[in-house]
């Protein structure tokens, strides 16, 4: 072997060997659909039962071993048992819509997200449903209604994911990939089950993205109306908004926050004096800014001093986040290249405008992007190997290639735009998601090794 | 008149003509956004706002000409203060966070109670302030005005009955109507980026033909219960509510005094349905002995409940297919199974709507989005180079969307400072663009 092959041969993954079986599609995409259907949603908030989860049950994703023993499985249903106040109510609020308003309200009033997971670990229920998924796999029941039960399952874990991702905040958005990430290995799992129904129509049905940015971007928005005292006012209202004392005086204690003076005077107004000359200072680049966004000469001279200065920030923020959704829009190489080269921009300190040295400094959302698109990528793949399973089970054998595939749609790669990599290898077929750049870490790659599994009655 | 012109003007169907002024890129998404922003939202249900009985007003979209005059726009203003009630509680829907149907599905499942209307005056009423927008010079407002229409839409189309599918539908087709005007104005901002901020479809089909599976269910007394659990005989009360709704569809052409005529006649049916049952259950995978334990009835039920789920499943693959090239292919290699149940005792009086007549409003109302986005970036082209591009090819600033029915690029040709948007297969208006020059030039 040479050089080279040797350095290839270890740079690749590990490939995912999943031995799975020819199946058609269901006649009945009720019973295993993977958002919860309509007959099963129930009125009511899902936050609330959020709360409720009983964090004693950390850890319950990884309970089971990849080979369980019969002893593997006692314990985890005595597990399941044991919280079964938290299954249900994270069951329960799969199956209902989650209102957010109180988050939002705390967001636009503190400019602080993260608080309110604070003391919850959102992971604990998602973990608790993708064991019983898994337990569900394992149990003896007639063979063909274990895997729709998992999968039935773990369409509740997904339903968990896209009601985090509706949260404001880029937290939230994290969490949601996490508890998203947990459903897609759970997938993984169910689909080498002998029975495991075609899943093709029912992962085509998910949203896609299944987790879009655009909450995130609000949040950050949101938060930043929250950081700085009276900006919601003055973007509502710029001409006649007046902020009154005590919003005045938290912007000031922001103000000393973000600029501190290394002598403290003794004067009990001298804050205030020192706020009002950085306000005439920043007025120059604060009304060049308002002119490129079009706001007219005559409109800023109606502007109270205090509103330009306070206004200019916000709009130039919200620019920044206006490019960020546009190029996230973009399909992931171009998306990619635009968040490269202009990643450093949004966060760079804008000369002159008042507190856009420290607070008003968007979130990285190109570290969010590519985990977004990594996992949409993990679905496609997924979405792939079930119109293999559906192409065999018509033919009875693989596909020479992915464009022979006619009975479901085959998904190209998102983050490449082509085709997925997919050959033979003897009985086995390699389909493979390459890194999506040179300089991508070598676990952004995706490697499924696929054997078919001889349908019941057919001779291997 | 130019040769395009005049080809547009001879050609069907009538051309949408856009006259549009050159504009760049949106800085700022938030301010006009076709959907409300956070800090918009407010807590509360839409669907109980929307359930408020309302009056019905047709005069706005009726009786108003595209271009409002003065004396049109004095009515309007009257109209618009006279419904300000009506008007204010449907932008309050319009903001509401989230709209729940859940109690509804249930009362209506419970009940069999009537299909909630959904009255379409507030959002009438709502394309009619964009237009006094912008006849006011204030395109930004009529932007905004329009993006609640699309939220108001948005949550109509949570409401799962195919009536409200379909009003959502007509709702959003408006809103569009009311950016095809917006636009027009001179000061409209550039819409590309509030229209990709759009969730894709922007009203899914779902939940419209899912539901009309359990008001199937629901109007047939037992079908659910069935589905559940086939092997287990229905209840007398459940029997009795079927057998009633028997009646009313197989009235009996003599009245009989035996009062166990209507017994002895449904069983005459059952047994007459009996062999086609058994082959739809067969086919989709129930066994010979599963069948034989299954009472004579639940087949008689649950035969085209399957039937209806298979096409629901079917229409639902058929729809991931991203392009109508890909979906012939599909039907071609696998056409649709014959339906053995056709003459099934509930599918004869067609209750059964077939699912994928729920995707074409749907598509129509995404093509037209996706077409108004190519407007917008060719109006940003225009911006940049001052004319506009020879092929959509040569945009390059923004991506151009294909054509979300047949998957196919749009057709777009070019003559001088006009210049025709068409969908591949011409099912819609194709849009005919004049460019206007922008404000200030000579």
């Amino acid at each position: 072997m040479t050089p080279l092959l040797l350095l290839i041969a270890l740079s690749q993954p590990a490939p995912v060997e999943l031995t799975v079986t020819p199946t058609p599609l269901p006649h009945d995409l009720y019973r295993c659909r993977l958002l919860p259907g309509l007959e099963e949603l129930r009125p009511g908030d899902a936050v609330p039962l959020y709360r409720r989860v009983d964090l004693g049950a950390t850890g319950a994703a990884t309970l089971l071993p990849a080979r369980p023993g019969p002893a593997d499985l006692a314990a985890a249903r005595d597990f399941l048992r044991r919280f079964r106040n938290t299954l249900e109510a994270v069951e329960q609020a799969a199956c209902s819509r989650a209102d957010w308003s109180g988050v939002r309200e705390q967001l636009a009033r503190t400019g602080r997200s993260g608080s309110v997971f604070l003391g919850q670990d959102p992971l604990v229920g998602p973990g608790l449903l993708l064991l019983r998924a898994r337990v569900e796999l394992l149990e003896d029941r007639p063979a063909e209604h274990a895997p729709s039960a998992a999968v039935h399952t773990l369409g509740r874990i997904f339903a968990v994911a896209r009601h985090y991702n509706a949260a404001p905040g880029i937290d939230a958005h994290c969490i949601a990939q996490g508890i998203a990430a947990l459903a897609i290995d759970g997938l993984e799992h169910a689909l080498t089950h002998p029975a495991c129904p075609n899943l093709s129509a029912v992962l085509a049905e998910l949203p896609r993205p299944l987790l879009p940015l655009g909450p995130a971007l609000d949040g950050d928005r949101l938060r930043i109306c929250g950081t700085l005292p009276g900006s919601a006012e003055v973007r509502r209202d710029p001409f006649h908004a007046q902020l009154d004392g005590e919003t005045l005086q938290r912007l000031i204690d922001l103000y000393r926050l973000e600029y501190p003076q290394p002598r403290r005077s003794t004067l009990p107004l001298a804050d205030r004096y020192r706020f009002a000359a950085t306000i005439r200072d920043a007025q120059p680049p604060a009304r060049q800014l308002l002119r490129a966004h079009g706001y007219s000469e005559a409109d800023i001279d109606r502007m109270p001093f205090l509103n330009v200065v306070l206004l200019a920030p916000i709009l130039e923020y919200e620019q920044t986040l206006t490019d960020i959704a546009t190029a996230t829009a973009r399909p992931y190489p171009q998306a990619r290249a635009w968040l490269l080269e202009h990643g450093a921009i949004p966060r760079r300190t804008r000369e002159g405008l008042l507190f856009s040295r420290l607070h008003l400094r968007p979130t990285a959302f190109e570290l969010f992007f590519q985990p977004a698109c990594l996992l949409q990528r993990r679905l496609e793949l997924l979405r792939v190997i079930e119109a293999l399973r559906l192409h065999a089970s018509i033919t009875g054998k693989w596909p020479a290639n992915l464009a022979d595939v006619t009975c479901a749609p085959v998904p190209d790669d998102p983050l490449t735009g082509q085709p997925f990599h997919y050959r033979h290898d003897g009985d086995a077929i390699l389909l493979e998601a390459p890194r999506p750049t040179p300089q991508s870490p070598p676990h952004h790659a995706l490697f499924y090794r696929l054997l078919l599994r001889p349908r019941s009655g057919e001779t291997p | 008149m130019t040769s395009l012109v005049l080809f547009l003007a001879l050609a069907q169907p009538q051309p949408v003509t856009l006259t549009v002024t050159p504009a760049p890129l949106s800085a700022d998404l938030y301010r006009c956004r076709l959907l409300p922003n956070l800090d918009e939202l407010r807590p509360g249900d839409a669907a109980a706002l929307l359930l408020r009985k309302a009056p019905v007003i047709d005069e706005p979209r009726a009786s108003f000409p595209e271009q409002l005059s003065a004396a049109d726009l004095g009515t309007a203003r009257a109209i618009l203060r006279q419904h300000r009630e009506l008007l204010e509680r449907t932008e309050q829907a319009a903001l509401c966070a989230r709209a729940d149907w859940t109690h509804l599905i249930r009362v209506v499942l419970r009940t069999g109670a009537g299909r909630p209307e959904l009255n379409l005056a507030g959002a009438n009423l709502l394309l009619l302030r964009a237009r006094v927008e912008v006849a006011e010079g204030r395109p930004g407002d009529a932007v905004r005005t329009l993006g609640r229409m699309l939220a108001l839409a948005r949550h109509m189309n949570d409401c799962p009955f195919v009536e409200a599918h379909d009003s959502a539908v007509s709702v959003a087709l408006w809103a569009l109507d009311g950016i095809e005007l917006a636009v027009q104005h001179r000061r409209c901002p550039n819409l590309y980026t509030a229209l990709c901020d759009l969730p894709r479809p922007l009203l899914p089909a779902r939940t419209a033909h899912e539901v009309e599976r359990l008001f199937a269910c629901a109007a047939v007394p037992g079908s659910a219960e069935v589905r559940r659990d086939p092997f287990v005989p229905l209840d007398r009360e459940t029997f009795q509510r079927f057998l009633e709704r028997y009646r009313a569809e197989h009235p009996p052409t003599m009245r009989s005094l035996n009062p166990l005529a209507d017994h002895y006649r449904l069983a005459a049916d059952l047994q007459a349905d009996l062999p086609r049952g058994r082959q739809v259950l067969l086919e989709h995978g129930y066994s010979k002995d599963e069948i034989n334990h299954l009472p004579i009835l639940n087949i008689a039920l649950l035969a085209p409940l399957l039937e209806f789920e298979e096409r629901a499943t079917r229409a639902s693959a058929l729809a991931a297919f991203p392009s109508s090239a890909e979906r012939s292919r599909f039907l071609a290699t696998h056409p649709e199974p014959p339906r053995n149940g056709a003459g099934l005792l509930f599918s004869r009086s067609g209750r059964w709507p077939d699912p994928s007549e729920f995707r074409a409003p749907v598509d129509h109302c995404q093509r037209r989005l996706d077409m108004l986005r190519i407007v917008e970036a060719l109006r940003m082209h225009a911006h940049a180079t001052g004319t506009w591009p020879e092929r959509l090819a040569d945009v390059t600033a923004v991506p151009i969307p294909d054509d979300p029915i047949t998957g196919q690029p749009f057709r777009y040709k070019r003559d001088g400072t006009h210049a025709v948007l068409e969908a591949p297969d011409d099912a819609t208006r194709p849009h005919l663009l004049t460019l206007r020059e922008p404000e200030g030039k000579p």
